[in-house]
């Protein structure tokens, strides 16, 4: 997303803030930001209100040789940018935000409980706990430094889109979708919730006008709980048949691939059939490379692969869902050398190809296209569209993960010694051991 | 060219530059905030509000930083 002007990220578009929001107001700017509320300019000239600036701001004005101000950003000034990096200070000095505060601090949000336990099992430690500093420093340095604070949701964009207030700094008890949620949750949920990928409708939901909320109804502030292996281990979390309960026997096709008790067959994830292709990520994006468009480096690409649900720590905990989407994700062995960590000892115990939730659903996607009024189908032949065999077993087949399309991804991987390793991190999530028979009728 | 001619064409340049060099001091003083009593000349005293909500003060005192788009990671 576009940076918004300089001059708009901090402007109160009001005669004064308390008409903006009368009960921060009442705190005072200093009390939450530090600085002094009250200087004098010599005069309007630029020099002097950067000079009071300075004062204001708490932070040392430099001159040219011939005496004029030089107007620069300060490395170091006295005033706090986003108070809520402190909130047991700023959203709870006196007492205010008691309880989100707390929850807060050990919050999925505020922790990346997920990335730590994943980054640590790879890095062959059991838990974040026992990781060594270096981990951690480079973790909070590069990973958790943008992550988000009270402020970053409710006052101002987050520091990722380089901040910004939202709305003359009102606070917002509900965040907002654009400038918020996507803001950060963006190469993937946001362009895929958007339908931002050539030849993608967004999401149904997005469509009929659903905001995040509607479906994340889990405490996003947190639960208090500090052992999460996985943001999907987080209690609330969306699930389609907290809506679509009653699909289980609607049609044929859920009679058939239906997860769970009664099915069929063995269970599909709902993605499998209802999404279209999603945001995968190659190579790493640790050490400043973020969209750099070094072919050798982290890239983004649209695929859509059905892979088998491992089991693995890094799966969802779903159970019956024997297929699921899988999308690659950005982590290789030496993705975090910058952090002086050389090589992920355990980084091939875990596939990189992960479980995933597209966030771009549709009633009708091209595998839920079975023509079933073509006369040339007969209902036997419902599984066209998707299944590896007749007419179509070419196209269809790219819809897998399969140990050859691995094995020619391999030596885009970087950082590995044996590029092999690459397949063997995946095998597991590779279709081709476990493919039924019904889908695969060479 | 005679002494007279000359000295016309002296004053000529002399009064063009001097318009020129008030033009390009006065513009420098009084843009952007022209109408706001700090472009006076006078001492004033500011608030933080009386900076940030004045669209003006912040045009005139921004930082630009290097402008680059994130999509965002996760």
């Amino acid at each position: 997303m576009a940076p918004l002007e300089p001059y708009a990220k901090v402007f109160i578009d009001a005669d004064s803030y308390a008409e903006v929001d009368p009960n921060h107001a009442a705190v005072g700017c200093v009390t939450c930001h530090g600085g002094v509320d009250q200087v004098v300019a010599a005069s309007g000239s630029r020099d002097d209100l950067w000079v009071a600036m300075a004062a204001a701001h708490q932070f040392e004005v430099r001159y040219t040789s011939n005496g004029r101000v030089i107007r620069e950003k300060p490395t170091v000034k006295g005033i706090t940018r986003d108070p809520s990096t402190q909130p047991e200070l700023n959203c709870n000095g006196t007492g205010c935000h008691a309880q989100i505060v707390d929850l807060h601090a050990t919050s999925m949000h505020s922790q990346l409980w997920g990335e730590k336990a994943k980054i640590a099992l790879r890095a062959g430690y059991e838990s974040w706990e026992d990781c060594p500093e270096l981990l951690k420093e480079g973790h909070a340095r590069e990973c958790s430094s943008c992550h988000a604070t009270c402020g970053q949701c409710h006052v101002s964009r987050p520091t990722s889109v380089k901040g910004g207030l939202l709305d003359s700094h009102r606070f917002k008890r509900t965040p907002d979708i654009e400038n918020n949620c996507t803001a950060c949750h963006g190469s993937r949920v946001g362009n895929d919730y958007n339908g931002h990928h050539e030849g993608n409708r967004p999401d149904v939901h997005n469509e009929l006008g659903f905001d995040c909320f509607f479906c994340h109804q889990e405490n996003l502030h947190g639960d208090g709980r500090t052992d999460y292996t996985s943001r999907y281990e987080v209690e609330g979390m969306p699930r389609c048949t907290n809506c679509h309960s009653l699909a289980a026997e609607d049609n044929l096709f859920h009679a058939y691939h239906w997860p769970g008790e009664g099915s069929m067959e063995e269970g599909l994830s709902c993605t499998v059939c209802h999404s279209q292709p999603y945001t995968n990520c190659l190579n790493c994006h640790s050490g400043g490379v973020w969209n750099s468009g070094d072919p050798e480096g982290y890239s983004e690409y649209t695929d859509f692969r059905i892979g088998r649900n491992t089991g693995a720590i890094s799966t969802h905990p779903v159970e019956h869902e024997e297929w699921v989407t899988v999308r690659h994700i950005p982590v290789i062995k030496d993705g975090f050398r910058e952090w002086g960590w050389p090589s992920l000892q355990n980084w091939s115990s875990f596939p990189t190809w992960e479980y995933s939730s597209p966030h771009n659903i549709q009633r009708f996607t091209p595998q839920t296209a079975v023509a079933l009024s073509n006369p040339a189908y007969s209902m036997g032949d419902c599984w066209m569209s998707c299944h590896v065999q007749g007419p179509h077993e070419e196209a269809n087949a790219r819809r897998f993960l399969w140990l050859s399309h691995l094995d020619s991804l391999k030596s885009s991987v970087t950082g590995l010694e044996d590029p092999d390793e690459y397949v063997r991190a995946n095998r597991a999530t590779a279709v081709d051991d476990s493919i039924t028979r019904y889908w695969n009728r060479h | 060219m005679t002494t007279s001619a000359f000295s016309q064409a002296w004053w000529r340049l002399l009064l063009w530059g001097s318009l020129f060099a008030a033009l390009q001091q006065g513009c420098e003083r009084i843009d952007p905030i022209t109408a706001d009593p700090a472009s006076s000349g006078d001492a004033v005293t500011l608030s933080c509000e009386s900076c940030h909500t004045n669209r003006d003060y912040l045009r005139l005192l921004a930082v630009e930083e290097a402008a680059s788009e994130s999509a965002g990671g996760g």
